[in-house]
């Protein structure tokens, strides 16, 4: 098991090298560079220059790309040319609100995932499994920025639930009472939150419904029928088990999943994330943010992967590669 | 005996008998057929009439957009003073050729590359598959916005740039059924007879993964108006000179216009929801024809 995990990981480290290198190349399309925002316009052509060759500017592309290659290894993006501070030092703050909203989405999307998918396919054909695939035909039509529009119109301006955006109320940190600032911080997650887990609902109940279907008429559960085990057991044991684990084992790709809609999402909700970040760098073109905003997207995704692939080959020794 | 004699003479069901079989049984989805030919004619014709007869980029700017009731429009008027509802006729057209267009091209580039991959398997489908791997890690929505940010928001560059990062999921899903197909007999029946690979791969093999491709073809349609439709109201996509349904929702991001002039953002949304629903419908139809496990009981 081991060489198929580590043959993975020796696969995705070219994979991330090429892509980094793609980054590299636009972060070249866009205008300004790590100087271009601490340019004063009184100072002379040959101070700037002299500085430009200080910080290396004037390099060759190829000592350029290694530099900037080997800085991410070590946890430095650059300087953000419009905030004047460490790449590093802005995506961190904004990182960990992403995370947290991500958990909360997986956790209810989960929630709100397994009891519908378990029922579509334990009921197969009835009222309830046609109700359940017509939510999720609706959940798949609505686009992200779609329902978010919706969610806040109507729980944030007309029913007045929740706030329409922000992460936290700034009356609330000037009391400074911790618990109550984790309340409202979780107030303010709740509607982005259920926004992104309705959408994230809809591959895993499909899944979830499949799976169930399918070993229903799989030959051990007819096995187990033609034997006279009771029909509850039968489903409990031997056909929920083995379709729920599938369905769990690809929570990291869910996370993935969460994480890049959290782009919109965060978007919609001014909600302080990465995602927000991210468009706010595009408009004020700070390429340095953009382009570690965008690896950090890709090493998420290839890592979710990795993960979600190392538990399948756990869960399932079929998949294993001999 | 004479049942199962007379059950194996007959001819297989065409794809297209099939999908009708699957339409009887299936009320949603062929209401959403229906429904989905009517929106479609409306809108092309629509559109057709509504161009030549009117000049629907007549801007006359005013403070505030001014509501069906009172400009005497079925739509209203958006701030810039467009008529509405001449507007969404060319918006829905625009935005369906730009689906259609980066749907087509996708499923170019992804049969091209995913049989190639399939047919010939090992050493080239291994490196072709490393590839698309690699494409895949990358957050492609991210790049495109970046991209738009820089490039000139042309139709051709945003079809190019939304293909550029949908074939590769079109690429996995051929590459998968082409594999299977060329591990069957026909397949080395051809070539045992000396017959051309690329006749092979693209005459022979090709008709057999007709029903996979069209599923999912109607399904990535709707992907496709759903991204469109994100990127322009996010202000990524194209510009408020080119109408399309995702710049007429754009107004809903500012709070004002979400509370108080729904008729500038509302039809644009509840056409855009009403096509990819009934899409789906059909596209879910079409993949049930292609995947019989997935029928109803």
């Amino acid at each position: 098991m081991w060489k198929t995990v580590l043959r993975r990981i020796l696969i995705l480290i070219p994979q991330l090298i090429v892509i980094s290198f793609g980054v590299f190349l636009l972060s070249h399309l866009m205008p300004g560079d790590a100087l271009s925002g601490r340019i004063d316009p009184s100072l002379d052509a040959a101070a700037i220059e002299a500085q430009r060759e200080r910080l290396g500017l004037n390099n060759p592309w190829y000592v350029r790309y290694i530099d900037w290659f080997g800085g991410m290894l070590t946890g430095d993006f650059g300087q953000s040319f419009i905030h004047r501070r460490p790449v590093t030092e802005i995506i961190g703050e904004r990182a960990v609100n992403t995370f947290w909203l991500a958990i909360v989405t997986l956790i209810l999307t989960y929630l709100i995932a397994i009891p519908l998918g378990v029922l579509a396919g334990r009921y197969k054909g009835a009222v309830l499994d046609k109700s359940i695939l017509i939510y999720t035909f609706i959940a798949l039509s609505l686009p992200t920025l779609v329902l978010s529009i919706l969610m806040i119109l109507l729980f944030a301006f007309n029913l007045g639930w929740f706030p329409s955006g922000g992460s936290v109320s700034a009356l609330i940190i000037s009391e400074g009472n911790t618990l109550v600032i984790l309340m409202n911080r979780i107030y303010h997650m709740i509607l982005p939150a259920v926004t992104g887990a309705l959408l994230g609902t809809i591959g895993i109940i499909f899944m979830l419904r499949a799976n169930i279907i399918d070993r229903t008429y799989s030959e051990y559960v007819l096995m187990a029928r033609s034997k006279g085990v009771p029909s509850k057991v039968i489903f409990n044991k031997h056909i929920l088990r083995n379709s729920l684990i599938p369905a769990a084992s690809g929570f990291s790709l869910v996370l993935v999943f969460q994480l890049t809609g959290a782009l919109f999402i965060e978007m919609m909700f001014q909600y302080p994330g990465m995602g927000q970040l991210f468009f706010s760098s595009i408009l004020m073109r700070d390429s340095a943010v953009i382009n570690a905003l965008i690896i950090i997207f890709s090493v998420i995704a290839a890592g979710g992967m990795l993960l979600s692939d190392i538990i399948l080959t756990i869960v399932d020794p079929r998949i294993r590669i001999k | 005996m004479q049942s199962l004699e007379s059950g194996f003479s007959e001819k297989p069901k065409s794809l297209l008998k099939l999908f009708f079989y699957e339409l009887k049984h299936d009320i949603l989805a062929s209401v959403s057929l229906v429904m989905l030919i009517a929106i479609f004619l409306t809108i092309f014709i629509g559109a057709f009439i509504v161009e030549s007869l009117f000049d629907v980029m007549w801007v006359t700017p005013r403070p505030l957009p001014v509501s069906p009731a009172n400009s005497g429009t079925l739509l209203g008027l958006d701030s810039l003073g467009r008529n509405q509802f001449h507007l969404i006729f060319v918006a829905a057209r625009n935005s369906l050729l730009i689906s259609f267009g980066v749907t087509f091209f996708s499923f170019i580039f992804g049969i091209v590359i995913g049989v190639i991959s399939g047919f010939y398997g090992g050493k080239t489908d291994n490196i072709i598959m490393r590839i698309v791997d690699t494409w895949n890690m990358v957050p492609f929505l991210m790049v495109v916005i970046a991209l738009l940010s820089v490039l000139s928001r042309t139709v051709p560059v945003f079809i190019a740039l939304l293909t550029a990062f949908s074939w590769v999921g079109r690429a996995r899903l051929l590459r998968a059924s082409a594999l299977s197909q060329s591990q069957m007999d026909y397949i080395s029946a051809s070539k045992t007879l000396g017959t051309p690979n690329i006749v092979i791969m693209f005459r022979e093999m090709l008709p057999n993964l007709v029903d996979v491709t069209v599923a999912n073809f109607v399904l990535t349609l709707a992907a496709s108006i759903g991204i469109e439709t994100g990127l322009s109201l996010l202000g990524f996509g194209l510009g408020w000179d080119f109408p399309s349904l995702g710049t007429m929702m754009q107004n809903a991001i500012n709070p004002m216009y979400l509370q108080h002039f729904p008729w500038v953002w509302a039809p644009a949304l509840v056409l855009v929801c009403t096509i990819m629903l009934c899409v789906n419908f059909v596209g879910n139809a079409l993949q049930r024809v292609a995947d019989p496990k997935q029928r109803y009981a």
